[in-house]
């Protein structure tokens, strides 16, 4: 069933059928690839995404995390105030879990009702008392932004727990720079290649006190996980180990991994498999994933768990409401990044007004991620909005309700060589080593491959697009320019060079006609044997 | 055996080894060059071509890929070096098996469909197809004196060019990128992690000089040059000493050298004296021995 959605989403290239002003010269060699140009580089995309075992599972199948060959280009100034919303989002974000699993100052200030806080899901109580070395929670945060019709970028959910997606961004960009390097012409990119290194940055820095020389690891939960490849990828560019749950025990509050030497004591457990797998003596007794006794281990700071336990009550769906108002109680300033409008369905009017106009509106389970359980009023059948409104009207606390947004869209390669909006949405990622935050520039686009989709996420089988985030250079044909002078005698330009030693002519010319003059003769004595 | 055979031998290990070489170094700096800023990438072409002792200085990536592609006549770019591969190989097919020889010419196939525009698949096909021609030599060619000539080469060349790509500094000014950059031109990227140190500029260059576990590093491939050339002079008994110095003293300075900037420097200017020479005295010992007779064209 296709029906129209109320709302005129904006493009992000096209205005009125014509590039915007920054994009004109990738629209001229986007033309110059052409329709049979983008049949053959998706067929070469392919090929090299599964070679290189970029892969991302989707319901138990191993398959390349398509990213579509149109990149999405953010330019210098909407970087800039995207990067400062994000960092005091998570600065504020970070003063929360403190305080939730610390003193509480917020519910003696009426901030965030208690209630709220203490029927979340994800707020444990296990974790309370916990104080990270650094006093870092959110070590790695991915925030996902969309583009609302009036062009203003949205939050629309934070993710604290753990996030992924960050090896596409850096892989993507790789794939790009393979399949299709002229599109990359005339502009001058920010890296990201850099994130692994600031990520192990932040796992030293989160190390518990006295320890110098931390050995750090990354938890996954194995191969049949989703975001596998991922968690590969970060382990093996950090250069630190990858285990399993069953790598690992705990003796005496410490942790230790079992290796063909012994016991090497862990002091740094990034992990990504979630809080309820994570500790079976606090959390679900029956998870084969996790470390018995890791919880105590981090209490007795001998080890630290990155991100920290209990975030989730931080991006909780219900509690994003309250984020601007976080970030006036803890930073006393004005959320830079606005939130999509949220109904509290607690609140009895409220709930009504929302349970009158279903159809129009955006439902969401507050504990959920991966898209799993959304119901999109406009495109939902009557029987379905009859479910939800009974499952609303049972549990309120448990939905969020939104209006809908008419996400942005960006031309997208079709399968024929032709180019299509889609719907995208943006997941920057940003890293805290507890003195900044520092936010990869760029980041995940997340593009609905299905025409009409809003449903952008991973596992709704959604592709992604590599993220540019242009330096304040001008665009247009690269020339060369003088770059900062250093000293001469330093610089390789000035070495002398030994050329490249090379071998004797094998083939030369003299002797190849000699040689084949034998040939000739050869053939001549034929030819007289013949006329004979 | 045969000079002719013998230097063959050696030249077609030094080709194999700098295509591959020179290969992954275009796909590499090709990548860290493509996204860059506009000033970096016109420093980051003109350091390449100056390192590799190319005349012609490129002023983008794809003016790059087309210098260091190169043609037939330039033994110092792909192109050439897979042209030295391959009229080696035809001058000595007697003696090679015809499963190598059968990879070679498919290697040669490649080069007819390189793509210009479009060099990262191109790049990767003929690694690819260098791989297997690798593999086949070490498997079915007989372990004679050609092999320690062929392997004697391939490791003067790998000595040499990776003291090149460290010359560059590529790892210093691209404080981001640079150090894997570096690292990926010579396939090293997975070692290096391996032994779970961070990576930063000063690591990247040690490892790549004294790294005993990584293949290229260049005490590594001194020591495998070294042990070839141990094997040679014992098979010709010839007096070993006067031939095996400039590799051997590099080997000991690498050995005892500490992590000071200046003394990695001064190995790093040293290497490609040493293969220079190095191959100057094979040359005279083996390939035109003293007294040979030379008709000029």
């Amino acid at each position: 069933m296709k029906v129209r959605l109320p709302l005129n989403p904006i493009d992000e290239y096209l205005v009125d059928g014509a590039p915007r002003a920054e994009l004109a010269y990738l629209w001229e060699t986007i033309a110059k690839v052409g329709r049979d140009g983008f049949v053959s580089r998706a067929k070469q995309r392919d090929l090299y995404l599964s070679m290189q075992g970029i892969t991302f599972t989707l319901s138990g199948i191993e398959r390349p995390l398509p990213v579509d060959l149109i990149p999405r280009v953010i330019e210098v100034q909407e970087w800039q105030h995207l990067e400062a919303g994000i960092k005091q989002r998570i600065t504020a974000l970070e003063a929360f879990l403190d305080d939730v699993y610390g003193e509480q100052h917020l519910f003696r200030d009426g901030i965030v009702p208690k209630a709220l806080i203490q029927s979340s899901e994800h707020y444990h109580r296990a974790a309370h008392g916990i104080k990270p070395a650094n006093g870092v929670h959110i070590h790695v945060a991915g925030v996902d932004l969309v583009r609302d019709q009036n062009g203003t970028l949205r939050v629309l959910e934070d993710n604290l727990r753990s996030p992924s997606g960050v090896s596409y961004v850096m892989e993507n960009r790789r794939t790009m720079a393979h399949v299709v390097p002229e599109l990359f012409n005339g502009y001058s990119i920010r890296s990201v290649d850099e994130y692994p290194e600031r990520l192990i940055a932040a796992l030293i820095a989160a190390s518990p006190r006295g320890v110098s020389n931390p050995n750090i690891v990354v938890l996954t939960p194995g191969v049949h996980n989703s975001a596998h490849f991922e968690h590969a990828f970060l382990a093996r560019r950090m250069g630190v180990e990858l285990v399993e749950g069953r790598d690992l025990y705990c003796r005496n509050n410490k942790v230790y991994m079992r290796t063909t030497q012994g016991s090497e004591e862990i002091h740094v457990i990034y992990r990504r498999i979630d809080d309820d797998f994570l500790d079976p003596i606090h959390f679900k007794p029956d998870s084969l994933l996790g470390i018995p006794g890791v919880l105590n281990a981090a209490r007795a700071n001998n080890v630290s768990i990155a991100n920290g336990v209990g975030n989730g009550v931080a991006d909780d769906k219900a509690l994003y409401t309250y984020v601007p108002r976080l970030i006036e109680y803890y930073l006393n300033q004005k959320a830079i990044l606005p939130n999509v409008d949220s109904f509290d369905l607690q609140d009895p009017d409220v709930l009504h007004d929302v349970l009158s106009r279903l159809d129009e509106l955006v439902v969401k389970p507050v504990a959920g991620s991966g898209g799993y359980g959304i119901t999109i009023g406009p495109k939902a059948t009557k029987e379905e909005l009859a479910i939800v409104a009974d499952e609303i009207t049972l549990n309120p606390r448990n939905w969020v309700a939104q209006p809908l947004v008419a996400l942005s869209t960006i031309p997208t390669v079709q399968e024929d060589g032709s180019l299509s909006p889609r719907h995208v949405d943006l997941r920057p990622f940003a890293v805290n080593d507890g003195k900044e935050v520092w936010v990869l520039p760029g980041g995940l686009t997340r593009v609905a491959l299905v025409e009409g989709n809003v449903v952008v996420n991973s596992s709704q089988g959604g592709g992604s697009k590599d993220t540019w985030v242009l330096t304040d250079e001008t665009i247009g044909e690269r020339e060369s320019i003088e770059i900062e002078e250093t000293d001469p005698a330093l610089d390789p330009l000035n070495l002398e060079i030994v050329p490249q030693e090379i071998g004797p002519e094998v083939l030369p010319p003299s002797r190849m006609r000699q040689q084949e003059e034998q040939q000739q003769q050869y053939h001549v004595n034929l030819e007289v044997c013949h006329n004979a | 055996m045969l000079s002719r055979l013998a230097e063959s031998s050696f030249w077609l290990g030094r080709y194999l080894e700098r295509s591959e070489g020179l290969s992954r170094l275009l796909l590499e700096f090709h990548q860290l060059l493509i996204q860059d800023q506009r000033a970096h990438v016109s420093r980051g072409c003109a350091l390449l071509s100056h390192g590799l002792g190319l005349d012609t200085t490129p002023f983008n990536a794809r003016t790059l890929v087309e210098v260091v592609y190169g043609d037939t006549s330039n033994p110092s770019t792909i192109r050439g070096a897979l042209h030295g591969v391959r009229s080696n190989a035809r001058s000595i097919r007697d003696t090679l098996p015809s499963d190598f020889y059968e990879s070679i010419n498919r290697l040669n196939a490649a080069t007819e469909e390189f793509d210009i525009e479009s060099p990262g698949r191109s790049l990767k096909e003929i690694l690819d197809r260098l791989a297997v021609s690798n593999g086949i030599y070490e498997w079915l060619a007989p372990s004679d004196e050609a092999s320690h000539f062929f392997e004697l080469g391939r490791n003067l060349e790998r000595m040499d060019l990776v003291s090149r790509l460290l010359t560059l500094q590529i790892e210093k000014e691209w404080r981001d990128q640079g150090p894997a950059t570096t690292l990926r031109a010579v396939g090293g990227l997975s070692t290096f992690l391996r032994a779970r140190v961070p990576i930063s500029a000063e690591r990247v260059r040690s490892f790549l000089i004294k790294d005993p576990a990584f293949p290229r590093s260049l005490f590594e491939s001194g020591r495998m040059a070294e042990a070839a050339l141990r094997e040679i002079t014992k098979l010709n008994g010839t007096a070993s000493e006067l031939i095996l110095r400039p590799i051997g003293l590099l080997g000991s300075q690498i050995h005892f050298i500490n992590d000071d900037p200046d003394e990695m420097a001064r190995i790093i200017a040293k290497t490609p004296h040493a293969v220079e020479e190095t191959s100057a005295s094979i040359k005279a010992n083996f390939f035109r021995p003293v007294g040979s007779i030379v008709w000029s064209n």
